[in-house]
């Protein structure tokens, strides 16, 4: 018992540490959004600044500035300067780096973030050496017994030291006039911009106190942060960014109890598996580095949803999606480009052809994953590792090329097990996730002695049907064989990207990139389209890790490390993140690849690679987030346009309509049917608050019903329950068909189908795609199977007329951002409509049109219901609800206060009390005949 | 590249003879222009090579410009070379050429070296210290050209038999005379911490353990990940109460010791190569702090003869080179050199020309009767340990003294006989 009481203190030590960057990576995440992958390796620089000053030396983390000798320093100047460095190295991130992404969407800011860790990674080895440092004692030394156990004082002082100044952050935090304006900035960014909170304010006060925080418990620790070391010092930031899920981003307290609880777990639980004879051997290696792994995936089963993305205002989108188009001619160009590179170089150089083959498999897994569906994933050499391990455990047993099919199919199934727990979060969450899910692969997987051997892992030459495919021979060290077999896998794997990219499950991803909500309201089932990703890019990353360990001859675990695994982030991100060209030239800027070979052999760049590469990530996120693929295509897609004659401007909704003359647009009159969707006893609470309250409503085939009340009524709120995007209790029934068990998507496909208030478009999918994706849905996994091969499908019949009916083929190529409000509407509508829905729930329609759109609108959902779907229409423009209603609920504080015929509903003397007081309302008919205006209640 | 993921622990704390603190790799201006007489003597009255004769290439790789840095094996390899040419007559005449390779740690790196050196048509690949050099085998095996080096820092290599070939003490007979040494001296229950890697875990189950039933010590093993709280390592260690601690650790030695002393420990400690780390800590840490080496080291007291003669030629090709830098990286690259061209010599002297294959098939009998800095010899046609690509053996060991220089213990080097598999 004493033991384990002497390991909870040393592991509070420990907690003490992570506390200290949990902290930090906190109260940035609060004041700027950005999360700080980046946070240890910035701690190491006044580390190394204090260390250096113990030794009598100021040595400031510039290459090229001298070191000065400055003689004894006191300790508390020692660390006041490091401190100090500290402050100023988060003020300079802060202006050069976070306030110009400010507005940018949280990849980039995970780029950055990466690219300020490689780049101070590069620079301290620069400075101040790569050799592991010891660090010095700053705190009180000696022991003090407690409970029988001798304690090390230094521990207990640190300890003290981090809870007392957290508590002290927590409080200016919760209390101060600073520490609020990064709270109110946290919620909603925008909003405290128009209450003059500063965002740069708050970014330059966040950056610089949680570098200062961080860096002055980091040097007090001395020993507790283990040695000095560039190449091991970064990773420190895993378990603080355990501790920071825990706390939710958000709260101090919980992040300082959070990092406290880990250390000790970890703590003991060395203790137990080193000493205890019953712990299994298997478990052991990395097991330290498993536990934050641990910790993140129970937290978020545990917090889920309730992890708070900021509030942020976040104005420039991912980069542009380049989908490549189908063009065989332009495939056999690259491909014979490929080939004459293979054949017209030898020995290093081919290599270098090879090696740049073989990693754009690995970036083309990136353009998938995070270009196409806008997951972050840190963990994709990990997953080549996998397969690399997998084809040296087959070994001769299975012949080639299925051995490289099970190698990538099992490394598929490893991006599946990290996908799971990322399904409950995504953006930079997600980046933690797989940061921490690739540093256990990395030491519980590829260096697990029961998995991996110690001397060889070696890896047979591949060999079909006689043919010796192999990598080298002889003296020939990258042989023609194999660079070709090479070659016509990547050609392959990316066409069937392009093909991907192109199809359905491309436009799927897009729709889910864009708006997950918004994704799952048209019946995508936004999970199985992450997992079935996740299996797909992770198969491709296998693919990639699998030819590696070909041209190896063996496996390296130490070629798809973690370090390694942002390296390929990094060089998908600078090529060009979102087509498969960028993958291409990812792979030749990859290392051991052609431009590594070429710069290698003639440039001799040495020492400064790693610093290169790391500011080049970062001036690329600043400056061309596109990457240069994307920056490439967008030039030549200028100069094109350029070129082209200039379109037209979109016209305005009420202007198409009174022009279309279309078929479908005939104004059928309309039946009533039975009953399509009821609902009863809605009731949906939040915490305390009861939005809605035993709510009954029912909507008949081709009736058009209004639901109104004032804001704050719970209209959305009940929208919601019946789609499935809010926890609610009740019954909802479509045609006698129970939907309230089942997930919104699967409401959305059985036919109840809604409209958002904003809008919720998708911005990367022209006005087209938009409708198109609404009528692909179902089957993902084995839709993206066939979509591999098979893309180009014709737009269906329900597409063509719900374009057609909302007016949109004129504008069907646009973005919907090119597009006046009211069309846009028109695009969700149709968007709707595509899903052939039984019954369409309209929430606010009409805001923000003019009575012109409007009156165009209300004829629209006319025509809809006369196709026989029953409609429920939520909007504050009472000339329209009144006008094209059949009937009218009315609820007020989430209680039904009225039901009725529209005539029955206006003159209800409660109704009129309590919403519409004395105003009359024209129907649509006379309105026409009525001065242009429209009345709006409760907006 | 991560320290964790190396070689074996003791590979690792034989690679902190080249890369701990003072091995800082940053060039400053400040040159050692003292020399000795009998250093100013050294650079005199060789053979140089006839610079007309056609070079005979060797490929040389080096941990240099990644995470870790270690220049000064490069530096000491380059004085080495230029030794041979200037003094020793190059290869039968012939100067040496060396294509210089720098590698970062990683798989990658050390394949394009091994590329390079096969395109280039060297006949042997020679390492100064590469973490990643396993990655090379398959492309030099392919080629038909042999490794040579000083130790077998990665278990490939150390167990590349046929293909590769140390000159020191395998890592296993390291392991195993650590225990030997501890047991001749009093120690009965010794605990073994080991970097978390599978090396380790492979090292511990096939000789670490076998070698403690044999000499019939109780051992435990205990893994340390990287970037580790010692405290908490020790009090773990320290909890299942060895009368003697063996250290595998690398750079985390520095730690460690002092960290096992705060805790209360007063046994022997077995510290590896890392002399460098004496310096750096108190005496009174350091009693009963064991250090092996597998040659004389500059900071060892009263070299025999011989051994000074050649520790004089190294300090004189070596004078000129920036003050603060590791001797002792440069030590392991000069001699280095100098075994490498002793082999080019040799094989050379039996086959005209020197080829990859006739060197690949010349160190398969190649033995000599004394290695630079010491008195060993070598041999190359059995493993001095069985199943390894170790030509040499024998560590001395030894403890600082009250002035911290080095002070060898009795019956050295360690005979490990008892504990051979």
């Amino acid at each position: 018992m004493s033991e384990i009481l002497l390991f909870l203190v040393l592991g509070l030590g420990v907690g003490a540490v992570y506390a200290a960057l949990t902290l930090g990576v906190v109260l940035t995440y609060q004041g700027t959004g950005m999360i700080n992958f980046a946070a240890a390796a910035m701690a190491a620089v006044p580390m190394y600044v204090y260390e250096e000053l113990q030794q009598g030396r100021l040595t400031l983390p510039v290459p090229w500035l001298p070191s000065f000798d400055v003689g004894d320093t006191p300790t508390w100047l020692a660390v006041a300067i490091a401190v100090a460095v500290a402050g100023l190295l988060g003020a300079l991130t802060e202006l050069a780096v976070s306030r110009p992404l400010r507005k940018a969407p949280p990849l980039a800011k995970v780029v950055a973030a990466v690219g300020i860790l490689l780049t101070l990674q590069a620079v301290v080895g620069l400075k101040y050496g790569t050799v592991p440092l010891l660090r010095s004692v700053s705190l009180p030394q000696g022991a003090v017994e407690m409970a029988g156990v001798n304690v090390a004082k230094d521990r207990l002082w640190l300890v003290g030291i981090a809870v007392v100044l957290s508590v002290g952050l927590a409080l200016w935090f919760r209390k101060s006039r600073m520490g609020l304006a990064i709270q109110a900035s946290a919620e909603n960014e925008r909003a405290a911009g128009f209450a003059r909170l500063s965002p740069t304010v708050t970014g330059l006060v966040t950056w610089t106190v949680s570098s200062m925080f961080t860096a002055l418990i980091l040097v007090l620790a001395g020993p507790a942060t283990g040695t000095l070391s560039p190449s091991t010092m970064p990773l420190l930031v895993v378990p603080a960014l355990a501790g920071a899920l825990v706390a939710r981003l958000s709260s101090l307290t919980v992040g300082l109890v959070g990092a406290l609880t880990l250390g000790v777990v970890q703590s003991i639980l060395q203790y137990l598996s080193q000493t205890k004879d019953w712990w299994p051997e298997w478990a052991k290696q990395g097991l330290t580095n498993v536990v934050p792994f641990l910790v993140i995936v129970v937290a978020l089963f545990v917090l889920g949803r309730a992890i708070p993305t900021r509030g942020d205002d976040v104005r420039s989108s991912l980069p542009a999606v380049l989908v490549p188009r189908n063009r065989p001619h332009m495939v056999a160009l690259w491909s014979a480009v490929g080939l004459a590179a293979l054949a017209l170089t030898s020995g290093t150089y081919r290599f270098g052809v090879i090696t740049s083959l073989a990693v754009s498999l690995i970036a083309l897994s990136l353009v998938l994953l995070t270009g196409l569906l806008g997951q972050i994933s840190l963990a994709q050499a990990a997953f080549a590792g996998v397969a690399g391990i997998v084809l040296s455990k087959l070994g001769d047993s299975v012949p080639f090329p299925l051995s490289l099919f099970i190698a990538a199919a099992l490394a598929a199934v490893a991006g599946v097990f990290v996908g799971i727990p990322a399904l409950r979060i995504r953006g930079a969450q997600l980046a933690v996730v797989t940061l921490a899910a690739a540093l256990t692969l990395q030491d519980f997987v590829l260096a697990n002695p029961k998995i991996v051997s110690a001397t060889a892992n070696l890896i047979p030459d591949p060999v079909l049907f006689g043919w010796n495919l192999s990598v080298r021979g002889g003296q020939d060290i990258a042989r023609l064989p194999f660079g070709v077999m090479v070659l016509v896998i990547v050609v392959l794997a990316s066409i069937c990207v392009g093909n991907l990219m192109r199809s359905g499950t491309g436009r799927t991803m897009l729709a889910i990139r864009s708006n997950e909500r918004a994704a799952a309201a048209i019946g995508i089932n936004v999970p199985r389209v992450k997992l079935a990703a996740f299996a797909a890019s992770s198969f491709l990353a296998g693919l990639g890790g699998g030819l590696i360990g070909y041209s190896r001859g063996q496996l390296s675990a130490d070629s798809f490390g973690v370090f390694i695994g942002l390296s390929f982030l990094a060089v998908a991100y600078l090529s060009g993140i979102t087509s498969v060209s960028g993958a291409a030239l990812a792979g030749v800027s990859a290392s051991l690849g052609i431009v590594y070979v070429f710069m290698d052999r003639n440039l001799h760049l040495g020492s400064y690679y790693m610093l290169i590469t790391g500011i080049s990530l970062i001036l690329t996120v600043l400056f061309n987030p596109i990457g240069i693929a994307g920056k490439t295509r967008s030039d030549y897609e200028k100069a094109r346009a350029r070129l082209a004659p200039r379109k037209s401007p979109a016209k305005p909704m009420a202007q198409a309509v009174e022009s279309d003359s279309s078929p479908v647009m005939v104004d059928t009159p309309r039946q009533i049917g039975d009953v399509s969707l009821s609902a009863r006893g809605v009731t949906v609470r939040y915490g305390g608050v009861e939005a809605v309250s035993d709510v009954d409503i029912e909507v008949r085939a081709g009736e058009i019903v209004g639901l109104i009340g004032p804001n704050g009524a719970g209209k959305t709120s009940f929208v919601d329950a019946l789609t499935g995007f809010t926890r609610s209790s009740g019954e909802v029934d479509l045609a006698g068909d129970r939907l309230d068990q089942q997930p919104a998507h699967e409401r959305a496909r059985r036919g109840l189908v809604r409209t958002w208030q904003a809008g919720e478009l998708f911005e990367d999918l022209t006005v087209g795609d938009n409708v198109r994706v609404a009528n692909e849905t179902g089957n993902e996994a084995l839709g993206m199977l066939r979509d591999t091969v098979r893309p180009t499908t014709p737009a269906s019949a329900p597409v063509e007329r719900a374009l057609a009916l909302m007016s949109l083929t004129d504008v069907a190529d646009r973005k919907p951002s090119e597009l006046p409000l009211g069309r846009q509407k028109a695009v969700g509508m149709a968007r709707a409509l595509a899903m052939e829905p039984q019954v369409l729930l309209l929430d606010e329609p009409a805001a923000g049109l003019d009575s012109t759109e409007s009156l165009a609108f209300g004829d629209q959902l006319r025509r809809i219901a006369a196709t026989g779907v029953g409609c429920l229409l939520i909007d504050h423009d009472m000339h329209l609800v009144m006008s094209v209603c059949d009937r009218v609920y009315v609820i007020e504080f989430g209680k039904q206060i009225a039901a009725g015929t529209p005539e029955a509903v206006r003159t209800d003397p409660l109704v009129l009390k309590s919403y519409l007081g004395n105003q009359s309302f024209e129907t649509t008919e006379e309105a026409d005949d009525a001065p242009v205006g429209k009345e709006e209640v409760g907006s | 590249m991560r320290t964790s993921k190396l070689a074996g622990g003791f590979a690792l704390a034989t690679l902190l003879a080249v890369s701990t603190a003072c091995g800082s790799t940053d060039s400053g201006s400040e040159t050692d222009s003292s020399a000795s007489a009998s250093q100013k003597a050294a650079l005199t009255g060789g053979t140089a090579a006839d610079d007309s004769k056609t070079p005979v290439t060797i490929g040389f790789h080096n941990l240099e410009g990644g995470a870790i840095s270690l220049a000064d094996v490069r530096l000491g390899f380059e004085a080495g070379v230029k030794y041979i040419n200037q003094q020793l007559g190059g290869i039968d005449g012939h100067p040496l050429k060396t294509i210089n390779c720098k590698t970062d740690g990683t798989p990658e790196a050390s394949v394009n070296c091994a590329n390079q050196f096969v395109e280039q048509k060297a006949v042997l690949a020679v390492q100064g210290a590469d973490f990643g050099a396993d990655a090379m085998l398959p492309v030099l095996k392919s080629a038909g050209v042999a490794e040579l080096g000083n130790f077998p820092l990665t278990p490939g290599m150390n167990s590349a038999v046929g293909d590769a070939y140390f000159m020191q003490g395998s890592a296993q007979e390291g392991y195993a005379a650590n225990l030997v040494q501890l047991q001749k001296l009093g120690a009965s229950k010794v605990a073994v911490v080991l970097v978390d890697n599978p090396a380790s875990h492979d090292t511990y189950r096939t000789v670490i353990e076998p070698a403690a039933t044999k000499l019939k010590l109780t051992t435990k093993v205990f893994y340390v990940p990287a970037q580790s709280d010692w405290t908490v390592q020790s009090a773990t260690v320290l909890a299942w109460g060895p009368d003697a601690i063996s250290t595998y650790v690398a750079a985390e030695g520095l730690a460690a010791v002092p960290a096992f002393r705060s805790a209360g420990f007063s046994g022997y400690i077995t510290a590896g190569a890392n002399t460098e780390i004496i310096p750096q800590l108190d005496p009174s840490v350091l009693q009963k702090v064991l250090f092996s080496a597998p040659y004389y080291l500059p900071e060892f007291a009263n070299p025999p003869a011989k051994v000074k003669k050649d520790l004089d030629v190294f300090e004189a090709y070596t004078s000129n080179m920036p003050k603060k830098g590791s001797v002792t990286q440069r030590q392991t690259g000069f001699y280095t050199a100098l075994m490498a061209g002793q082999l080019l010599r040799d094989v050379g002297a039996k086959t005209s020309p020197v080829t990859a294959q006739v060197v690949h098939s010349g160190l398969r009998t190649w033995k000599g009767e004394r290695e630079p800095f010491r008195l060993n010899g070598w041999d190359c046609s059995a493993a001095t340990w069985p199943g390894t690509t170790a030509c040499g053996f024998g560590n001395v060991y030894a403890t600082p003294g009250k002035d911290r220089v080095l002070e060898p213990l009795p019956d050295q080097p360690v005979d490990m006989s008892a504990v051979l598999p």
